[in-house]
Parts: C-alpha cells; structure tokens; sequence
C-alpha cells in the first residue's frame, strides 16, 4: 500500500498566481496584520533570493528587496487552486483526502501525470510517497522545485529532515536541541518509552508517526455532484486576455471534475458579474456535441465573447455545465459525418456574423408554387449515404440547364412582337431574341390580399447564344436568371 | 552542348534508379505523391484532363453566353454525394437557384449565400480552415472582373496551401481567369440553343465541351492524396 501527499507549498500566493497571470514573475510577499506592524506571512523563491523571510516586518522585507510586491489573501484564488487540486488528486485516485488548504494524500495513486492534467504554468505541486500518509507529508518537506517527487521506502529515508517537519511543540524541540539532537534520525534512534517518559505521549506519537508504526485512516472525499466553478476578481477586467486567462482555468478545473465522474458537458452556463453591482450578462452556450476538452469549451465561448461588448467591467465570472454521460462512437464509413463539429460550430457562428444567420444552411424545399421559395435549415452533422447508382436516382430527373437567379430579379426592357418577346435590354445581357419557349403562367396565394403573386414566364434564347427567363408580372418585365 | 556515349546514359539511368530507391527507402515520408483526380461523370472534363484534382484549386471560366458551367456545378454536387462527404458552396452573388439543381440531391450540399466579394471571399477561406469539407465550390461568376482582378494574389495563394493542406476539392467560378495559383483552369464552349433546356442532364453532361485553358499536372500532398503513386520528385531528378 502507497500513500502520497500533494502539497503547494506557499499556498496563498500560488493561488493569486494561478488566477492572475500578472503575478507570476518577480519577488512578491503575502502579509498578515500582526498587532500594529504588517509582517511577511510567506513570500515566493525570488523574494527569498532578494533578502526577504517569512515573519519579516514589511519596511524591512521592503529596505532589503525594493522591488517587492505585497499582496492580500484571496480566500476566492485559495478556493479555486484548491479545487483544482482535488480535481488533479481524483484523476490520479479514487482515495482522496483533503488533508489541509493546498494539501491532499492520496491512497495508491496512479504514477503523476503532469500532460494528462495539464499542470498550469508557475504551479509547483509537490508530492511526497510512503507507506504512511504522515511518512508520505514528511517526505514532501525533501522535495524540491528540481525535484517535485520524492519517495520513501521507511523512516531511515528521512534522517536527514530537520526536526521541524515532526510536528513537535516548540518546547519539546527546544529541549531535543539542547540535548543535541537536530535531526529526525537522532531522534529515531532514541527508545521510544524514554521519549514518552521524558517528553510525554504528544512526543511518543511524533516518534511513532516518524518510525511508521502507525497508519492512519484517510477522510476520504466524495467528488463533486455539482460541475460548476466560479471566482470572485479582486481588480475588476476589462480586456478580454484576462477573462479569457481565467475561463480556462475554470474550464481546466471543470475538465477534471468531468473526467473524475466519466461525464461530458452539454451545455455551458457562462455568467459575467458586472461591477457596482449592475445587472450580470449570463449567456447559455449549447454544444454541438458534448465534450470536456478544455480547449474546445473555451473556444466556444471564446467565440462569442470576442465580439461581445459590456458596458461595466466584468468582477465575478461564474461557469457551470449540464453534464451528461460519456457516449463514444465511432466514424461510420457509410454514413457522411462532420469530422469535427466543435470546429464547425465555430466556423458556423463566424458565417452567421459574416452573412446573417439565415444566409448559411441546406436549401429544402418549401410547399409552395411561389418561384424561388427556399427555406434553408442547419447542415445535419450526419447523413445516411445515397445510392447514385439506381434509374429512379434524382440525378436521372433533372432537365435541362440549372439557373442563375438574380436576387431580386434585374428590372428589364422587352420588346414584343406577336405576343412574344422579341428584344430584350438590361443591365445584365441586351440582344435581340432568336428562340423563345413559354409562355408560362403561375399564381398563387390569391386568398391572401398581401401575398397573391401572378406571373408569366419566358425562355429566351438572344443572339449571343445567352438562354435567360424572363418574368412579365403585370406591365413589368424582368430578368430572373440566366441558364448557365 | 556535351553528349554522351548510350552506355554512359544507360549507366547514369541505372545509378539514378539506384539512387532513386535508396532515398525512397531512407526517406519514405518525403516521397510526394502523384495528386488525385476525382472523375466528375463529364467526358469533356474527365477525358480531357482526368477529372477535378484534390488538394489543389480548379478554376472555371463561365462565358457570358450559356454553355453549361451549371452542369459542372451539378456534377461536383453528385460527386460529393458519390464520395459520401459535404459540399461547401460560397455563392458570391446569391445565385444559385436549389430548385433547378434538384432540392433531393442537395442533402450533402452547405450553401453560404454572399452578397459582397469580400464577404465570398471571407466565407472561403472560413470554410476552408474547417477540415469538415472536402469539397468546396467558390461561385465568383456574378462578380465584375475589374473588381476580381483587384483581390490580392496572396488570396488565391493562401487558399491554394489551404486546399493542399486538407487535401480538398477546390473550384472556383469566375468571370475571367483570375487565379494564378489555379492547377486546372477550363472554361466551358456554348451549347446549342434553347431545345437544350428540356434535355436530360446527362445527355447535356455528356454532350458537354470544355476547354482546357491550363493544367499543371503536379505532386500533392495532404489527405486526398492518392495513396501508391509514382514519386514525382525522384522522376524529374532521373530525367
């Protein structure tokens, strides 16, 4: 039996991080409010480096590194890198307890798989193995950010860690000190009923989590029932970069919590908190086929929000998605099939801004006589395959030239002779006519005042070899197409 | 001018073949395949040139006179419902007219109706960053050719790359011929007269003439490519 332990060490600043990508780079220092005088509470590797230690007063932490950034707590971040923790933990395992903010140990984990959870940029995750969950904590304090993953086997792998990694009061590692005694070995070496008589039993059970003799129980966590993820913004956005740096993590989190319940999303509840309290802008985004990939959810929104503009910068984003069982299929050779329909999707809400919404689709037909009556519906993303080879095939049907139409028909001047075009002159084709076929009537719609229509159809054939249909509605001519 | 002994061509045609299998062998990713050509069921432009190409664009020049370029039109839509796939058709100038082309053979067909050039133009090269189609139609017939000429070289350029890329059946109608980077341009000759007009389309298809303006027969590359084909690349080294 393996346990591991995940840590994030500077946990609070890890999550400003996370949440802010502003905030990755630089010396930069939580504080707490101590008394009078602010004081460092934790600060990140480069502020280490530049002067500045935990529990140093803030004028000083400043006198040392002038470049220093101080920052509050954002319980919100806290949260959502806590999320995203647990979510990683129950990619790796079903056992997961939530051991402390930023902390999780897991039973019998799955080897760390850094690319299937995608591992956010600047996140240093540390993890700790043994056959205890208090020797798996322990060994989490010898990693490092070279080294994330460090493994036990038993206690004598951690006789270098210092004593302060026990858990022991301050006292009892005064009075260890004073016999000499700084490392955990020292005091593994020392018997265990002189410990408890010296000491006392708080000490006795420090020396028995250290010599692995005890093992204790997880708490384990139950997943999520809900697939929803918010954040709270302690600066309010107003670029789009920002927003959209935030929704995927979001996304990144709400992929994990999926996959941890085998389920897909199928549609994605996007709401926008505005600032001063004006009214939040909620948007539903329906999936053209339910997914968890991070990135296609993003997109998907993301599409829709580059052309969005709100009038309050935006300080609360808020995510949920309707899941649905995981129902893989597969590619039918028989059947037409859209490759790709998240990437369709996109292409279509780009025609639908380009062209206007009705202008992109599959023509059907409308039960009309009307000329030209076309409905257009969406593009199914699969379609049975056709047999072309039969007589009774809709190839074998059609006649004649398919025609051009112009939309709306081209006002023209036609000369008659005998009841019969004889000259035609328009903008789009002039010339004497050479053959004629028709005429054709149609009407329709005639118990309708505003839509009776009543027309009359030619062929015509002018002497550049051009074959155009003419329409004569009332007095008026016009040209409908030309056969091409 | 040097000329060489036949036993030394025989020689040098020997070690070029020898050559030829080596880099084959050592690099069999790097062989370029000869390009696909799909038959479109019109002798005129199946005989002609071998059918449509894939991965590359095919430029139709539609006269000013009737002669049949619809019938083309219609030939691509039944090819795409053959080959099982979806059609993209940008109609530049909101032409097309479903109800002569037949509303029961257009199930595969997504119709994008434009009524700019630069919305078409736009449209196209949306629909061919999607890797859903693999055949697309560009209708810029009812476009001036003053006006076509203008669009930038690097248009056709890039929608070249993008059909090679995705290994798509491109074709564009135009007024004029306008693409410089079309591998296969034709333009279709006038037809008989108006008694056509209730001839089944099959007997227009067949009776169908079209001129071969250009075609530069070449490697391609991407998902149409025809599995199997010679290497062009090491042919020209031989030769």
């Amino acid at each position: 039996m393996a346990y591991f332990v995940w840590r994030l060490p500077d946990f609070g600043l890890q999550a400003l991080c996370y949440t802010n990508p502003r905030s990755e780079t630089g010396p930069m220092a939580l504080t707490v409010e101590q008394g009078r005088q602010p004081l460092l509470d934790t600060c990140n590797e480069t502020a280490r480096i530049e002067g500045a230690e935990p529990g140093m007063s803030v004028s000083r932490a400043l006198a040392r590194c002038p470049r220093l950034r101080l920052v509050s707590r954002s319980p919100s971040a806290e949260e959502r890198l806590d999320t995203w923790l647990r979510a990683v933990a129950w990619r790796h395992s079903p056992y997961v307890e939530v051991t402390g903010p930023g902390t999780v140990t897991l039973k019998d984990p799955v080897p760390f798989m850094p690319e299937a959870v995608s591992l956010p940029r600047g996140i240093d995750l540390r993890r700790g193995g043994g056959p205890t969950p208090d020797l798996a904590a322990m060994a989490t304090a010898l990693s490092s950010r070279r080294e994330p993953e460090v493994r036990v086997s038993g206690p004598e792998d951690l006789d270098s860690l210092a004593l302060g990694h026990l858990g022991l009061s301050r006292e009892t590692e005064g009075i260890l000190e004073s016999w000499g005694l700084r490392d955990c070995g020292s005091f593994r070496r020392l018997s265990r009923e002189q410990v408890a008589g010296r000491l006392g039993l708080p000490a006795a059970a420090a020396w028995d989590r250290l010599a692995g003799h005890y093992s204790r129980p997880l708490r384990i966590a139950s997943p999520p029932k809900r697939f929803e993820a918010s954040l709270e913004l302690e600066y309010a956005i107003e670029t789009l970069e920002p927003l959209l740096f935030i929704l995927g993590r979001l996304f990144g989190e709400l992929s994990l919590t999926l996959e941890a319940a085998v389920k897909v999303a199928s549609v994605i509840h996007l709401r926008l908190q505005a600032e001063n309290d004006q009214p939040p802008y909620t948007r539903v985004f329906r999936l053209p086929e339910p997914t968890r990939k991070p990135g296609i959810l993003l997109r998907t929104v993301h599409t829709v929000l580059d052309n969005l503009r709100l009038e309050h910068p935006v300080a609360g984003v808020a995510l949920r998605v309707d899941p649905v069982p995981e129902h893989r299929r597969q590619q039918d050779l028989f059947t037409a099939e859209l490759r790709d329909p998240h990437r369709f999707s996109e292409t279509l809400a780009c025609l639908a801004a380009l062209v206007g919404p009705q202008s992109a689709g599959t023509p059907v037909f409308r039960d009309t006589h009307r000329p030209d009556a076309v409905a257009m519906q969406p593009l199914s993303s699969s379609r049975a395959s056709v047999d072309t080879s039969g007589e009774g095939s809709p190839e074998c049907e059609c006649r004649g030239f398919p025609l051009d139409r112009f939309r709306p028909p081209r006002r023209a001047s036609v000369g008659v002779q005998a009841g019969q075009p004889d000259f035609v002159e328009s903008p789009v084709c002039s010339g004497r006519v050479v053959a004629v076929r028709g005429p054709w009537y149609g009407s329709g719609e005639w118990w309708e005042r505003t839509r009776y229509w009543s027309e009359v159809e030619w062929d015509v054939q002018l002497e550049n070899g051009s074959l155009l249909r003419l329409v004569r509605s009332g007095r008026k001519w016009s040209l409908a197409g030309v056969y091409r | 001018m040097t000329t060489h002994h036949p036993a030394e061509e025989s020689e040098r045609a020997a070690a070029f073949d020898a050559l030829r299998e080596r880099m084959k062998a050592e690099f069999p990713s790097s062989c370029l395949r000869e390009e696909k050509r799909f038959k479109l069921g019109v002798p005129g432009i199946d005989g002609g040139c071998g059918g449509i190409p894939a991965g590359a664009l095919t430029e139709v020049v539609v006269p000013p006179a009737s002669a049949g370029s619809g019938l083309v039109l219609g030939a691509l839509i039944g090819l795409a419902r053959r080959e099982n796939a979806y059609l993209a058709l940008v109609d530049g100038g909101d032409g097309f007219d479903p109800e002569t082309m037949g509303f029961e053979r257009l199930e595969h067909l997504f119709w994008v109706r434009c009524s700019r050039l630069e919305q078409a133009v736009e449209a196209a090269d949306l629909l061919l960053r999607d890797s859903n189609f693999r055949f697309h139609v560009v209708d810029l017939s009812h476009h001036d050719s003053g006006r076509l000429r203008r669009v930038p070289g690097r248009v056709w350029y890039r929608f070249q790359r993008l059909a090679r890329q995705e290994g798509a059946v491109v074709v564009c109608f135009s007024p004029v011929g306008v693409i410089p980077s079309a591998r296969l341009r034709l333009s279709c000759l006038p037809g008989e007269g108006l008694e056509q007009l209730d001839w089944p389309r099959e007997q227009l298809a067949a009776g169908l003439r079209v001129e071969i303006i250009r075609d530069h027969r070449g490697p391609a590359q991407g998902r149409g490519a025809a599995e199997g084909g010679e290497d062009g690349l090491f042919r020209l080294a031989a030769s």
